[in-house]
């Protein structure tokens, strides 16, 4: 079974690296243990077979909105907000169980020292009824 | 051709593993010899003998792959050294010889190792018995080929460290051996349950896969009664596919499902499966689903269903298994039997259920009942429950498409 792990940030995040408010100003080790622990979560994923793929999004200044309005798409520079929460990255997994899910997810949250989401990605499969 | 090197594949892996162990290392092997074939065989024409071939260039292979394997062994200094195959090749005195059947079943037994969980016994199932290669297969599960490739690796080298051995289990161990596979088996099958047309048609192929997987085992095992049901379940159940869609992709229930398309040979086959496993009289969970299923395609149409039969078979699949779903499918029999209110207390008695707690299934089934009673507020509420709850996509857009159509009418 596949799930989504989403971590969230605010604004700021990006500009100091830390993931959260009040983890904005992470000490160099900090960010230096950072990166080694978040490169050997990845690593044990995939050495695991349960890595499908996983990325960290760009700076939230980027972000763009897209929408129809009038049935014409249209295209437009932010929203800009100061959001508290932005979506900083995600990954999906595939699993044998969904405890091993949150174990994963409570690891993910360990090492970006912010709350995690988990949520299951729907499958394509269906039973008639 | 495709077929041939299929069947061929678990053969010479077989062979291989029997000859020199190191089921890893082997299975690799053969997979390169599979690729040689499929790459060489168009272009030369078969060879005279094939599995011949197979076994001769998966062996030249495996040679190599064994000399860099001690050769790494070497430089570790794990060992002094180790002797070349070809000083392995008689088996252990204590080994009884078995034939090409056997083989086949102790490579099941092998990828379907109690050490792996579900999806590595999957995964390693597919490709050394099944002979799909790690791009099919990753295709199939719509999985990343990487993922999948080291899946594959992680779970061969798990069996080795659990001590898993090319070797029939003792006839205590044999029969829970054997449970694991059909296991394994059927979960191939639902996997391949898909109800969307598309960008999943590799998923529907691995119902074939598993139907293919399973008459391998009922030709190795066709005095277990439950290898008879598997196969029959899954026959039966294939045999609704065409009937189980509509155009666009959308789950058919089988109370309207066109019956003229549901494949009659499949059909034929599975219930003469059960006509021979059933009077044997070892039922298991397999043979009564299969049995369910036949009285439904028994039916001519759905008006013509025998209920009270198909009471009584989850009534004895009931006290076999503990398993809150069976208790939730008697539920609809028996309104289909005695009336909705039959059914919904039926119901009640999983209501508590802790494995039952935040699942889909309840909720649907109450909506049907509740629809059927002509409560239609209430069905509309669960079967919108229903829709929240499931991770199925086409399970969702069935519950709402249910839920619309009563708050229209």
């Amino acid at each position: 079974m596949k799930y989504m792990i989403m971590t969230f940030g605010d604004a700021s995040a990006w500009d100091t690296l830390g993931l959260g408010a009040e983890e904005a100003t992470w000490s160099q080790e900090e960010v230096a243990e950072h990166f080694r622990a978040m490169s050997a979560f990845y690593a044990d994923l995939a050495a695991s077979g349960e890595m499908v793929t996983g990325f960290g999004l760009a700076d939230p200044s980027h972000t763009m909105t897209v929408e129809i309005r009038d049935g014409r798409p249209v295209a437009s520079d932010g929203p800009h907000a100061e959001a508290k929460e932005v979506l900083a990255g995600f990954g999906i997994i595939d699993v044998a169980s969904h405890d091993r899910a949150v174990e994963l997810a409570a690891r993910f949250a360990a090492i970006v020292r912010s709350r995690v989401e988990l949520r299951p990605v729907m499958d394509d499969a269906g039973r008639e009824m | 051709m495709e077929d041939l090197l299929r069947e061929l594949a678990p053969r010479v892996l077989a062979a291989l593993t029997r000859r020199y162990g190191h089921f890893d290392l082997a299975e690799e092997a053969v997979q390169e010899a599979l690729l040689a074939a499929a790459t060489q065989w168009p272009g030369q024409g078969l060879p005279d003998n094939p599995p011949g071939w197979l076994t001769t260039v998966a062996t030249r292979r495996m040679t190599d792959l064994l000399r860099s394997e001690q050769a790494r062994r070497r430089r570790e200094q794990e060992e002094a050294f180790r002797a070349l195959p070809s000083d392995l090749l008689s088996p252990a005195a204590d080994v009884p010889p078995t034939g090409d059947a056997d083989d086949t079943l102790l490579l099941l037994f092998l990828c379907c190792h109690p050490a792996l969980n579900p999806p590595a016994q999957v995964a390693l199932t597919l490709r050394a018995v099944g002979g799909l290669t790690t791009a099919e297969i990753a295709r199939a599960l719509l999985l990343p080929e990487a993922t999948l490739a080291q899946r594959i690796s992680r779970a061969k080298k798990r069996v080795l460290e659990a001590g898993g051995r090319f070797r029939m289990p003792d006839e205590r161990d044999l029969a829970r051996r054997l449970d694991v596979v059909l296991h394994v088996v059927y979960l191939i099958f639902t996997e391949g349950h898909t109800a969307t047309a598309g960008d999943s048609l590799h998923r529907g192929e691995l119902c074939a896969e598993a139907i293919r997987l399973a008459r391998m085992v009922h030709r190795l095992r066709p005095d277990v009664p439950e290898v008879s049901g598997l196969l029959a379940e899954m026959l039966l159940t294939d045999a609704r596919r065409p009937a189980r869609t509509g155009p666009d992709g959308e789950l058919v229930p089988l109370a309207e499902q066109d019956r003229g398309r549901w494949d009659r040979a499949l059909i034929d086959e599975g219930i003469a499966l059960l006509t021979d496993a059933l009077p044997r009289r070892r039922p298991g969970p397999y043979q009564l689903q299969a049995a369910i299923a036949a009285v439904h395609a028994e039916a001519e149409r759905f008006e013509d269903t025998d209920w009270a039969q198909i009471v009584a078979l989850y009534q004895v699949l009931d006290r076999l298994a503990d398993n809150p779903v069976v208790t939730l499918n008697r539920a609809v029999a028996v309104a289909m039997l005695s009336g909705p209110a039959a059914g919904l207390a039926v119901l009640e008695t999983v209501a508590g259920d802790r494995r039952m707690a935040g699942h889909h299934r309840p909720h649907a089934v109450r909506g049907h009942l509740l629809e059927q009673a002509g409560e239609t507020a209430g069905a509309i509420a669960e079967y919108r429950t229903a829709a929240r709850l499931t991770t199925s996509l086409p399970e969702r857009r069935y519950l709402l498409t249910r839920a619309a159509r009563l708050d229209t009418s």
